[in-house]
């Protein structure tokens, strides 16, 4: 009797350890970023208009888009999420952090002090990014004005609220590896599907997610609810009947830059996206139309038959 | 006398169809405005692929897209009725009802230019017709369309 306890607990104490291992976060090497390297701020620039960061971290209501003050509340499932200032502030913000605490972030989803971030911040999306380009893309940010305003506390759901839960959805969900092209397909096309895939992250809200907020990827593309309490349903950008089938590439690259689609609607819930994409060059548009266009087919909700 | 049934029964039938007719338009502004919206946005599409040149052009199919969305332009002007903004499933900005004369003047011109693009008889007197017809659509969405409907 006394013996099975002992090895009962040392059982328990075993699953204890290892999942605390399992959950760690993980983060890349100082070599990740080598030193002597020349960031271009122009195509940092062209990373963060790709990636919208406006749309979640500059500061709501008020019009400028390079004011990354955070504060803006998302109703998730889980609870309410606040983004964070990533604005270069020293306290505030992440003027304090380094080149690869801030890779880390983008990269593996691991904050400046080791920590889980929650994937609200879309890092399964931003580890396809090459390492350049998110260098590229601090050395941006740090052009940006200063917004000494702090960062919110989330207001999460238990056990979402204990940080290290997200270890569990990355040992599920996060596959962190860096995009590679695919020489049998064009070069738009190669562009469009980094974009996309990686700094755009499309799939976010464009691919339905689980219970535990994984995407289905057989639903890849095929529209979703949105998760925030009220917000618009995200169409099916596959070509199929019930998505974008009768769109051309143009159409889609045009659809993308002037926010007007293809039945003269100006869908609502891609009106903070087009802010966005209405500023990408023609060339990175065309990639887009060319990848978006070449998805798989895939049946979504009739419901929300897309234009 | 009997001579005047068919026409006073015509009559009362027409007043009925007339009434539900008003009836539909009355309870369900929202909804009527949104389908016929969607309707236009689906001619549009469709009439797209004759702008791009996607399919060869026919005039007599582009006339009657066209006259489609000139109707329903048309149709357009009855379903704004006072108050029906106040619908929560509504997109229609408020502002709608404080310059109803000028959004009036918007679906005029939006019929009058789907009209004339009904007109062209080539590809390449079509495309700027339509254009301009789209031009209306999204000037007009972005004053008196809500951004959110949330």
């Amino acid at each position: 009797m006394r013996r099975t306890i002992v090895v009962l607990a040392v059982l328990a104490l075993v699953v204890v350890v290892a999942l605390w291992l399992l959950t760690a976060p993980r983060r890349l090497p100082a070599s990740e970023v080598a030193a002597g390297y020349h960031p271009d701020v122009a195509n940092g620039q062209a990373m963060f208009i790709a990636g919208n960061c406006s749309a979640c971290h500059a500061t709501p209501g008020q019009d400028d888009r390079t004011r990354l003050g955070g504060g803006l509340k998302l109703k998730s499932p889980f609870g309410t999420f606040v983004t964070p200032n990533i604005s270069p502030d020293a306290k505030a913000g992440i003027g304090g952090w380094s080149e690869l605490a801030f890779v880390n972030a983008m990269k593996r989803g691991v904050d400046d002090e080791g920590q889980h971030l929650y994937p609200a911040f879309p890092y399964s999306a931003y580890s396809l990014m090459k390492t350049s380009d998110v260098r590229d893309l601090f050395a941006y940010l740090k052009t940006l004005p200063a917004v000494a305003t702090p960062s919110a506390p989330h207001a999460l759901k238990f056990p979402f609220s204990i940080r290290r839960s997200v270890g569990f959805w990355k040992l599920l969900y996060f596959k962190p590896q860096e995009f590679t092209p695919d020489p049998k397909r064009s070069a738009a096309w190669n562009r469009g599907a980094y974009l996309a895939e990686g700094p755009a992250h499309c799939a976010e809200c464009h691919t339905p997610r689980n219970a535990l907020g994984g995407p289905e990827l057989d639903k890849l593309y095929a529209g979703a609810p949105n998760l925030e309490a009220g917000g618009r349903f995200a169409s099916n950008i596959t070509p199929h009947k019930d998505g974008i089938g009768d769109w051309s590439e143009q159409d889609i690259a045009d659809f993308l830059k002037t926010g007007t689609d293809k039945c003269f609607n100006e869908p609502t819930g891609m009106h903070d996206v087009i802010a966005s994409t209405g500023k990408l060059s023609d060339a990175d548009l065309a990639g887009l139309g060319a990848y978006i266009h070449a998805l798989p087919p895939i049946a979504g909700n009739p419901k929300h038959k897309t234009c | 006398m009997t001579s005047f049934r068919p026409v006073l029964l015509a009559a009362a039938i027409g007043a009925l169809i007339a009434v539900a007719g008003a009836a539909t338009s009355a309870g369900a502004p929202v909804e009527e405005r949104q389908a016929t919206m969607k309707q236009v946005g689906q001619t549009m599409k469709e009439a797209s692929a004759f702008s791009s040149a996607q399919t060869p052009f026919d005039a007599a199919k582009v006339k009657s897209l066209m006259d489609g969305v000139a109707a329903n332009a048309k149709k357009l002007h009855g379903l704004y009725p006072p108050g029906s903004g106040a619908d929560p499933k509504s997109g229609a900005e408020p502002k709608i009802w404080e310059n109803k004369a000028d959004f009036d003047k918007r679906l005029t011109e939006m019929g009058t230019l789907a009209a004339a693009a009904g007109k062209t008889t080539s590809t390449d007197t079509f495309k700027p017709a339509f254009s301009a017809l789209g031009a209306t659509c999204k000037s007009c969405h972005d004053v008196y369309r809500k951004k959110k409907t949330t």
